[in-house]
């Protein structure tokens, strides 16, 4: 039969466990002889041997409850004690033991569960037992129940009965037993007056196999039944091996371990105890000598009465009373206080805990030589013990109280008798037999007493499990205890009553009620009766028994009622199961659970439980982490942090601190006190690894703050790099790279300084001081691909650590740079500061900038690394799920070699200057580098304004040369493509490392205003295919233009030929002190000139504008004799452009070719300007360039601005005229020219024209043309653009016909010799387009003849546009004679572009008189080119390739004859004139 | 309302953050109604759920001295005042008009287009802690009863 218990392996019930602890004690006398037995099997005593089977006495027993009905228990317990041992322990061993046991349990326990949120509370965690979840709260439980005595107001630590062992081998057992009877019965536990000294007596009679013979032993029992009656049993054992087994000497050991371990702890216990209570009371006597022994006899006899309530502090006099203050420190139930009492000896220390921890390795051979048979010899006398003589004793006790005592006092004769028969109870005399040491000084009932048999009862029934009656019994005598301020019986029967109802497996009927009843016992028991180990046990059953029935909701209440109780120990594993309860309830707190976690954790922390503390906190920071209460985290972490640093994780203190020096809710003072704890610790842990902390970077250090996005590098050489602006953005996106920063990298070159800027930020309340920060930067010799070892940053620091000697400042020194250090920055609370480092490359290659390396507080060294992310990718569908960044180039510096380097400066710039005035500069470039500079090139914002020359040795260029001649003509070829070179080279040769050279350059106020001029220049190392390629400078100068002259021309038609005009020129003084001097004008055309009207008109006068004032002067522009028709003129290169563009088969490529100019000079002096000067020439062509391109714009806005209009237009048209006005201030030293741009003298027709009609058979247009081209897709966009060009409200077409009619001024005639005067009239018209074949009718009006036309005279009048007379009333006076036309006034024609055609016609006068001759009609009609003849065709594609200034007498002799009017194709025209032409006869 | 002695008004997010948390209490630490705030959510969760038709949930708990009062708006957000017991007993009536009162300050705070209203951050209003400094201190705000909501539908 193998013999286990069932105890060990697995967790009570939580009602077997309550039976278990209030299960009868039975207490243990044996003689030397069987005390001696039991050691040959190593045993130590018969309390021993019996005590583990007592724990489980398996089968059934019967018993009778209170109304005689039988009912049935299974697995009885009995607890067996030595006689002496019946009172509990020495409390402060007690107490050591529990708080060793807890604190055993923490070790190497993990946490499993990791609770975090309502997710965690799994159902694995739910039905972990409690032996898994927490350890040290089961062994705790298990230790506290055990260590329990006997006390006054209970029973059930009482023995019903004693066990009186002998050994069979004993000479004389009769007498034998006689003297342990005698022995008992002056027990010091039955001197106190609640103990009832009446028990049960058992008698054993061991026998030994090995040694005595089982007769005699027999007759001995035979013996002792005769004299001593039943209760007497024999029990057998052995103590040799005898079936000489091969089985192990220890293979009964395991039963016995605990419990021997346990007995030999509590008889330690009671060893401690009896030291301490002799101490005590010796002491107790010591603080007595104020009063006489007698005194306090009395004081305590005139306080025992149970009406008086001495049950508190809230009592004066108890308060005051000395000895009663002793007495109730003495109890108190404080935590261990390791100096209070003599320690143990570190042996006997470690026995103790090895008996509380490790009882196996201080077992011996327990039972070695007891065989199965003896095994079951025990359980077997037991249970003979049990059913047939402890039950059939409490039974009968049962009733036999139930009937004396109780049954009466249920009457209410019994409730009465209490009062009147008060006196003859008398407890005052039992109370003073009763003092002891571990009583509070309340009321004692003595065992003889109503109240205290009705509680035996009560409990004896308790014990069969009777709770029905226990709950009625228990009451009844509540009431009395209240009555009497009895507070421990009251609370102790308060408790029995909640126990018996959870017991009792009837569901409950208020759940409430029930925690009320323990309520109010652990508030009787620790407030009033001070009795903290009763409180606590009964809160331990209670939240036991409440887990058995899942009142989880209940519990928390219950476990922390004992908040108020000094123990932290209990509190705070009361605290751990609260919050596990607020886990285990139907719906989880986590919340809650991780709020008692912390208070657990504190209550732990003040019980010397560090191992549970930071246990606690752990768990409850699982639930706080990142949730936001940063002042709970903070809490937290810095209780961990202590803990774990009084537990010495060292690494771990660092971790917590780390959290704690942040931005938070802290007051500065307490950040203050977190920052030097950390401080300390650090130093701690650096010397104990024995380290450097200023070599050791402490990894992921939180201070300070690096505002990574905000890192920038800046060149030092680049200027103005952060306004960057659109103009700027403009004018280098023509520039092939810039240095600035190419891509996102930045690009610099060895030997040159580069600035990086960092912002940090300090994130406390306190300021931090920052010593030797460096950045942190990785070179790479390669410049495209950049990898960074993984411990870069550490080596780099390593490097800059050997560099600190104090006497070293400012720089550290790489191989491949050197960078600035900051000794030392104060960062004041929040403050955000800049930090500027220099680095100065010293080898190709790349620098990386990775991160700041710095002191903080000279203590600790902190590595930041610096994380700066690119533009956020979205291409991809994975990168729009995620965040995904491009990677930041702009902190890596590209180091090309050796550079040069540019710099440049205006000498002489103004700052104010006249509009128009011309001033002389120098540029002086100068390389400042290491390498020679080739390739300058500049582009600027105000192209227009400057005129950069080239390098000359000689000083002044002569913009203003001198010529001989006042006058002059020179023709000059000029690029007429629409476009100022964009980028203008400014020098070609190579300028050597540190030489510099000026360059004159002219500035010329273009416009009014006040002007910033941006410059960049760019240049190339003569080195080439350094990773720099071209580097740029940016460069301002600023100017203010004032207004000089107003200058307004205007042109009329010369009444002296066809092609010539009057140009007047309207010259205002806008300035008020200078004199203006005029020296000459110049004009710029390709085919006319201009010429002075006459030579007398340049008097002094007019040479000078004095202030505000207006001077006219007139001009005439005629037709260049010399003019040489280009092959092709511009406005056939734009006609034909605009029509590929509209026809949209390609893009135009093409430019204009360059035009011949002429420039004609008329000076004032005897000199003339030689406009023709490349200065000159540039400024003229940049102003003329900068209207067109502004006139450009505005009439063609409906071009899409793709298209390159450079393609289509050419900057002078063949008829434009530009002049320039050359003036100064004789004064001031000041001169300038002014441009008059914008005329044009040809004919106003849309440069937009079909090119060739006489290609053009059938369509009826340049319409038709494209819209033939048109593709269906393009239709819409080509419709309207055609559209907008065709009906351009910029342009009207004028008629391209001009008409002159000459004749003799004055006619002599003699009327009298002729009654008519005949005089010829010539008339030419000329089509002055150079593209339209026109046709015409020409009707020459009589003095009569209205100029209004005639409906009948057009053929296609409808089309005319309505023109207005002007000459019939101009002068009333003319033409007072009627004048007329002889011979043919009529004619006919066709002009091809460029035509003329001269029609003499005979005017007829009759009288003297002054005559408008100029009186005609002229209706023109585009159209289409003549074909009829061969030769015409020929002659009109000859004129389209070559020169058309042919006239056509022979045309014009046809176009006379027959009327054969071409089919109009366009537009019609009906002209008239707008002057008058008069002719005198006389 | 005079006998109410209001210790502490703490204001929880959606997402139980913490949104502000007032202590008018000297004699306690801040630390301590962080706790006891964040401790609520719990039971007003519970709460919430058992009885939905009133933001006002009443006593959620109460602590040594201390009691713990809830309310829950409809977008779940969490007004807590703590109150130190008095010897009175305190109606319902004006813990529901503080509370009321707690709840207009925080819609006029939040109805400013420039809050945040998700962002987890604590708030930072000068004219927002006024009100609730106004409302602890049991001082009727300068301007009459703006803070005065409409009454709730019953």
């Amino acid at each position: 039969m193998s013999f286990t218990l069932q105890h060990s392996g697995r967790d009570l019930s939580a009602r077997e466990l309550v039976s278990r602890v209030m299960s009868p004690r039975i207490a243990v006398i044996a003689s030397q002889g069987a005390t001696e037995l039991c050691q040959a099997n190593h045993i130590p005593s018969v309390v021993d041997l019996l005590k583990p089977f007592g724990e489980q006495i398996e089968g059934r027993v019967t018993v009778h409850g209170s109304m005689g009905l039988p009912s049935a228990i299974d697995n009885f317990t009995l607890r067996f004690t030595e006689m002496d041992q019946l009172e509990e322990p020495d409390p402060k061993s007690s107490d050591r033991w529990l708080a060793e046991v807890v604190r055993a349990e923490a070790n190497g326990f993990e946490d499993r569960y990791k609770i975090q949120g309502k997710e965690q509370v799994t159902n694995e965690y739910l039905n972990a037992s409690p032996g898994r979840v927490f350890p040290w709260y089961t062994r705790y439980r298990d230790l506290l129940l055990s260590t329990g005595g006997a006390s006054d107001h209970e029973t059930f630590d009482h023995p019903i009965a004693s066990i009186i062992a002998i050994s069979s081998l004993s000479p004389d057992p009769i007498n034998e037993i006689h003297q342990l009877n005698n022995m008992s019965t002056p027990a010091l536990v039955f001197d106190k007056a609640y103990m009832d000294p009446t028990i049960l007596k058992y008698y054993v009679l061991i026998h030994d196999n090995s040694r005595g013979n089982i007769d005699n032993a027999m007759d001995t029992l035979d013996k002792m039944r005769r004299t001593f009656g039943l209760h007497c049993n024999i029990l057998k054992i052995n103590s040799e091996d005898q079936s000489q087994s091969t089985l192990p000497r220890d293979r009964n050991a395991h039963i016995w371990i605990k419990s021997v371990a346990q007995s030999r702890l509590i008889a330690m216990g009671h060893a401690a105890r009896d030291a301490s209570t002799s101490r005590s009371s010796v002491s107790s006597f010591g603080s007595a000598t104020a009063g006489t022994l007698s005194d306090l006899a009395s004081q305590r006899s005139s306080m025992s009465s149970p009406v008086y309530s001495n049950n508190g502090n809230n009592s004066p006099t108890f308060a005051q009373n000395p000895v009663f203050a002793q007495v109730g420190n003495d109890d108190e139930d404080g935590t261990f206080d390791r100096d209070h009492l003599s320690l143990p000896s570190a042996e006997s220390n470690k026995l103790t805990l090895d008996l509380l921890l490790r009882p196996e390795t201080v077992a011996e051979p327990y039972g070695c030589c007891l065989s199965s048979d003896d095994l079951g010899a025990i359980t077997q006398m037991l249970r003979e013990m049990l059913s047939q003589s402890i039950i059939p004793y409490m039974e009968r006790n049962i009733a036999h109280w139930n009937e004396q005592v109780a049954a009466s006092r249920k009457g209410i004769a019994g409730r009465f008798r209490r009062y009147f028969g008060a006196g003859s109870k008398n407890p005052a005399t039992a109370i003073q037999q009763a003092p002891t040491a571990g009583s509070s000084g309340g009321v004692i009932y003595p065992h003889a007493s109503p109240e205290a048999q009705m509680r035996k009862l009560a409990d004896w029934a308790f014990m069969l499990r009777d709770y029905k009656f226990a709950l009625s019994v228990y009451e009844t005598v509540k009431k009395d205890f209240a009555a009497d301020k009895a507070w421990k019986y009251y609370g102790g029967s308060q408790e029995m009553i909640g126990l018996c109802l959870l017991m009792s497996p009837q569901p409950l009927g208020s759940k409430n009620d029930v925690d009320h009843y323990f309520e109010s016992a652990v508030n009787s028991y620790i407030h009033k009766a001070r009795s903290p180990f009763f409180g606590s046990r009964a809160t331990l059953i209670s939240y036991e028994l409440f887990k058995q029935r899942n009142m989880y909701r209940e519990s928390p209440a219950s476990l922390t009622r004992m908040t108020a109780d000094t123990s932290d120990l209990r509190n705070g594993l009361f605290l751990e199961q609260a919050a596990h309860c607020y886990l285990k309830s139907s719906r989880p707190s986590v919340r809650k659970y991780s709020f008692h976690m912390i208070m657990a954790g504190h209550r732990f922390n003040k019980a010397d439980q560090k191992e549970h503390a930071y246990r606690c906190y752990q768990a409850a920071s699982l639930v706080y982490d990142s949730k936001g209460w940063a002042l709970v985290d903070d809490h937290i972490s810095c209780s961990l942090g202590r803990q774990s640093y009084q537990l010495g994780k060292a690494e771990e203190v660092l971790d917590h601190y780390k959290k704690l020096l942040r931005e938070s809710r802290q007051s500065p003072q307490q950040q203050a006190v977190y920052m030097k704890e950390f401080l300390g610790v650090y130093r701690d842990y650096t010397n104990k690894i024995e380290a450097d902390p200023l070599r050791e970077t402490f990894p992921e250090f939180p201070l300070p703050v690096v505002l990574g996005p905000t890192a920038r590098i800046v060149l030092s050489t680049s200027q103005g790099v952060n306004e960057n602006n659109e103009a700027w953005v403009e004018l280098e996106a023509g520039q092939q790279s810039s240095s600035g920063s190419s891509g996102a990298r930045t690009v610099s070159a060895v030997g040159e300084l580069v600035l990086a800027t960092v912002n940090i930020k300090n994130p406390l309340q306190i300021p931090v001081i920052l010593t030797d920060v460096v950045l942190g930067c990785e070179h790479s010799t390669s410049t495209t691909t950049f990898t960074v070892p993984i411990d870069a940053a550490e080596e780099a620091h390593l490097a800059l650590y050997e560099q600190q000697s104090p006497t070293f400042t400012g720089k550290v020194s790489f191989s491949a740079f050197d960078i600035d250090r900051i000794d030392r920055v104060i960062l004041e609370p929040g403050q955000i500061r800049t930090l500027k480092f220099e680095i100065l490359p010293k080898q190709e290659g790349q620098i990386k900038i990775m991160g700041l390396h710095c002191n903080v507080e000279g203590q600790v060294h902190a590595y930041k690394e610096i994380i700066k992310k690119g533009k956020r990718l979205n291409k991809t569908k994975e990168q729009m799920m995620s965040q995904v960044y491009e990677d930041d180039k702009s902190l890596d510096i590209l180091v090309a070699p050796e550079m040069p380097l540019l710099d440049v400066e205006f000498q002489s710039s103004p700052e104010m200057l006249l509009s128009g005035e011309v001033c002389e500069l120098s540029l002086v470039i100068n390389n400042r580098g290491k390498k020679g500079l080739k390739n300058l090139t500049v582009r600027m914002s105000h192209p227009t304004f400057f005129c950069i020359g080239e390098k000359r040795s000689d000083g002044d260029l002569g913009l203003y040369n001198k010529h001989a001649g006042n006058s002059a003509i020179e023709a000059i070829q000029v690029d007429n493509a629409l476009q100022l070179s964009a980028t203008q080279q400014i020098m070609d040769s190579v300028l050597a490392p540190g030489e510099s050279i000026k360059i004159p350059s002219w500035l010329r106020g273009e416009k009014i205003g006040k002007h910033n001029f941006l410059f960049v220049f760019s240049y190339e190392s003569e080195q080439d295919g350094t990773a720099m390629g071209v580097r740029t400078l940016r460069h301002t100068i600023a100017a203010q233009v004032l207004p000089s002259l107003k200058i307004n021309a205007f042109t009329r038609p010369s009444t002296r030929g066809l092609n010539e005009f009057i140009l007047g020129i309207e010259t205002e003084n806008l300035q008020t002190v200078p004199n203006f001097e005029f020296l000459q004008i110049s004009s710029m055309s390709a085919s006319w000139v201009i010429e002075a009207v006459e030579k007398s008109d340049d008097s002094e006068e007019y040479r000078r504008i004095a202030p505000r004032q207006t001077v006219f002067t007139y001009y005439r522009i005629r037709k260049s004799e010399q003019a040489a028709a280009p092959t092709l003129t511009p406005e056939r290169f734009t006609a034909k452009a605009l029509e590929k563009l509209v026809i949209g088969q390609e893009k135009p490529k093409d430019v204009p070719p360059p035009l011949d100019l002429q420039h004609c000079h008329l000076s004032t002096t005897e000199l003339h300007i030689d406009s023709s000067s490349p200065v000159l020439k540039y400024f003229s062509r940049a102003s003329r360039l900068g209207w067109r391109q502004a006139s450009l714009t505005s009439q063609f806005a409906s071009i899409p601005a793709a298209v390159d209009r450079r393609h289509l237009f050419s900057v002078y048209g063949s008829n434009d005229i530009d002049l320039a006005l050359f003036w100064n201030i004789p004064k001031m030293n000041r001169r300038g020219h002014h441009y008059i741009i914008g005329i044009n003298l040809g004919v106003q027709q849309n440069p937009f024209q079909p090119i060739d009609p006489a290609d053009d058979l059938d369509g009826d247009g340049e319409t038709e043309t494209a819209r033939r081209a048109l593709y269906e897709q393009t239709m819409r966009d080509q419709v309207a653009l055609v559209h907008a060009l065709t009906t351009n409200p910029q342009f009207r077409d004028d008629s391209p016909v001009k008409i002159w009619i000459s004749s003799e001024d004055m006619v002599r005639h003699d009327f009298s010799q002729s009654r008519l005067c005949n005089t010829p009239i010539k008339v030419m018209i000329k089509n002055c387009s150079w593209n339209k074949h026109i046709g015409y009718t020409f009707e020459m009006l009589s003095s009569k003849d209205s100029m209004v036309p005639q409906k009948t005279s057009g053929s296609n009048d409808n089309q005319l546009p309505p023109q207005t007379a002007v000459a019939d009333s101009t002068n009333p006076h003319v033409n007072a004679h009627p004048f007329f036309w002889s011979g043919p006034t009529f004619s006919t024609g066709y002009l091809e572009p460029l035509a003329e055609v001269e029609i003499v016609l005979m005017a007829c006068f009759t009288q003297y008189g002054v005559y408008d001759i100029n009186r005609w009609r002229l209706a023109v009609q585009v159209v289409k080119a003549q074909r009829k003849k061969a030769k015409s065709i020929a002659g009109s594609k000859e004129q389209l390739s070559g020169s058309d200034s042919i006239t056509c007498q022979v045309d014009e002799r046809d176009s006379l004859l027959p009327p054969v009017i071409p089919q109009g194709i366009g537009k019609g025209f009906m002209q008239m004139p707008n002057l008058a032409h008069y002719i005198q006869v006389s | 309302m005079a006998n109410i002695n209001i210790s502490c008004i703490a204001i929880i997010g959606k997402q139980n953050n913490p949104l502000f948390i007032k202590n008018f209490n000297p004699s306690h630490a801040d630390l301590k109604y962080h706790y006891i705030a964040h401790t609520s959510c719990d039971v007003m969760e519970e709460r919430a759920t058992m009885k939905a038709q009133d933001m006002y949930l009443g006593v959620l708990f109460s602590m040594e001295d201390l009691s713990v009062y809830g309310y829950m708006t409809n977008t779940k957000i969490k007004f807590i005042t703590v109150l130190t017991v008095p010897d009175v007993i305190i109606k319902d009536l004006d813990m529901k008009n503080i509370f009321r009162r707690i709840h207009a300050a925080y819609v006029n705070h939040a109805s400013n287009p420039f809050y945040e209203i998700d962002s987890e951050k604590m708030i930072k209003s000068k004219k927002f802690e006024q009100e609730i400094e106004a409302i602890g201190r049991g001082r009727a705000l300068e301007g009459g009863n703006r803070n005065s909501l409409p009454a709730t539908a019953p």
